[in-house]
């Protein structure tokens, strides 16, 4: 960084930054099935990851497309050279990822498929894929008919409280017809996975598990256990108090 | 006497949407008092039987026998003023776009309110064809101020457990009986007024694709 920038600029300037990496991505990269980018700052270079399921069409052949992608990238935001680095990951779960579905969505129903074939499609590939509920809805006009918002749903959804902002994942995404504007909107709830990678660590608030009670022996008779710190030579063989 | 509604049917061709709309207002007006004006020649041709009783016309409705522009209100989204029963006496003819409306409306009642006429609005929501017809029939005729008649706005019609239509559109509420099946008593419910019919269409439509 050649000036010194405060600390608000510097941030609103990532966020910024961030932001038009995305739309770019989101516009190119739809075919691809785009679904996010991380970028990491190193003192050597910038790294960006784009997640994505088909990474091998972003790859291109040979690496070709993710070095174009490079150099635009390094073009436009004026990096030096060799200073940033674009790496494609592999979206673990799609069924999982409400960008991803969006986009396949959209598809189908630019390929011409009913509209109820296609969100029930839709639906049942990310309950397979493990999701507690599901929810698409896809808003618009058909021809000889009147505006409508046809909804789909299955399983499980939350509406209000922070548990939204940890389980939920959300995409919407405009469709361009004839005379008008079709919108997807595609809302998947996580189940929680406590290995953290296909949702959050923690249950939701509300959720209580009820442990069944340890196994125990009933006491002889009356009985006194001693707290106090063991003697300082204690011998090997020691007698272990009576556990709780 | 008696107002009529005519009805500038703007569409290309008569769908089973509007079929089963001006059916219903057929139902509630009655055919004498009822006209269909802007119809092309195909769409007469292929209009339904008991539609074909009101007064259909292939020209646009200033050529109506007997009509002249101050005679005529247009009921107009963009209107300043609200639709009240003393409009009965002001007005003959009461003039609607035959649209399937889009959301947010493209406003194609503007082809019709070029041509000049008063206009009164019938609320801040839009409405089908045959809620707005049914809308003014009450204010008119049974002298129901606009505000005064109960609605129900965006209702979500559920097909089965995972599947629902929310229409953007201002429906007259009608009281339904419902009965409660775990204990077996009787409740009244709400619901939208549709035309008989709708709720297989709108059923329907979800089978159909969109053209791009």
């Amino acid at each position: 960084m050649a000036a010194q920038i405060s600390k608000k600029r510097k941030f609103v300037a990532d966020g910024v930054f961030y932001a038009e990496l995305n739309e770019f991505f989101t516009r190119e990269l739809s075919n691809e099935g785009y679904s996010g980018v991380e970028v990491r700052v190193t003192p050597a270079r910038t790294e960006i990851i784009i997640r994505a399921t088909h990474t091998q069409d972003v790859l291109g052949e040979k690496g070709r497309r993710i070095r174009e992608l490079t150099t635009l990238v390094q073009k436009r935001f004026k990096f030096p050279e060799n200073t940033v680095e674009l790496y494609a990951e592999r979206v673990q779960n799609r069924g999982l990822c409400a960008v991803a579905q969006c986009e396949s969505l959209k598809f189908k129903l630019l390929n011409g498929l009913a509209v109820r074939r296609a969100c029930y499609g839709v639906v049942r590939f990310i309950m397979e894929s493990g999701a507690k509920g599901c929810e698409v809805v896809v808003s618009g006009k058909l021809r000889a008919a009147r505006a409508k918002s046809m909804k789909f749903v299955d399983g499980f959804m939350i509406h209000s409280g922070q548990p939204t902002r940890d389980f939920i994942d959300t995409a919407v995404r405009h469709v361009l017809l004839r005379q008008g504007v079709l919108g997807l909107k595609v809302k998947i709830m996580l189940d929680w996975d406590p290995t953290g990678k296909t949702g959050p660590k923690k249950p939701l608030p509300d959720m209580v598990t009820i442990v069944d009670p340890k196994e125990e022996e009933a006491p002889a008779g009356p009985m006194s256990q001693d707290f106090s710190a063991p003697p300082a030579a204690a011998p090997v063989q020691q007698q272990q108090p009576v556990s709780a | 006497m008696a107002p009529k509604y005519v009805v500038e049917h703007m569409e290309d061709g008569m769908h089973e949407w509007c079929q089963l709309e001006y059916k219903h207002m057929l139902s509630r007006i009655g055919a004498d008092n009822l006209y269909f004006s802007g119809l092309t020649e195909t769409t007469l041709e292929t209009m339904p039987e008991d539609l074909k009783k009101a007064h259909c016309h292939s020209t646009d409705v200033l050529s109506l026998p007997g009509i002249t522009l101050d005679q005529v209100c247009l009921l107009d989204p963009a209107a300043k003023e609200p639709l009240a029963p003393e409009d009965a006496d002001r007005f003959t003819y009461f003039l609607f776009g035959g649209i399937l409306g889009d959301d947010p409306p493209r406003d194609r009642t503007g082809e019709l309110r070029k041509l000049g006429f008063a206009n009164r609005h019938l609320g801040p929501v839009q409405m089908t064809t045959d809620t707005a017809v049914n809308v003014t029939r009450t204010v008119l005729e049974d002298k129901v101020p606009l505000d005064q008649i109960p609605y129900i706005d965006h209702p979500e019609i559920k097909f089965s457990k995972k599947e629902s239509v929310i229409m953007p559109f201002r429906y007259i509420a009608v009281d339904k009986q419902v009965i409660h099946t775990p204990t077996g008593e009787r409740r009244t419910v709400q619901k939208p007024l549709m035309p008989p019919g709708m709720f297989e269409l709108l059923k329907k439509d979800n089978e159909a694709s969109f053209e791009f």
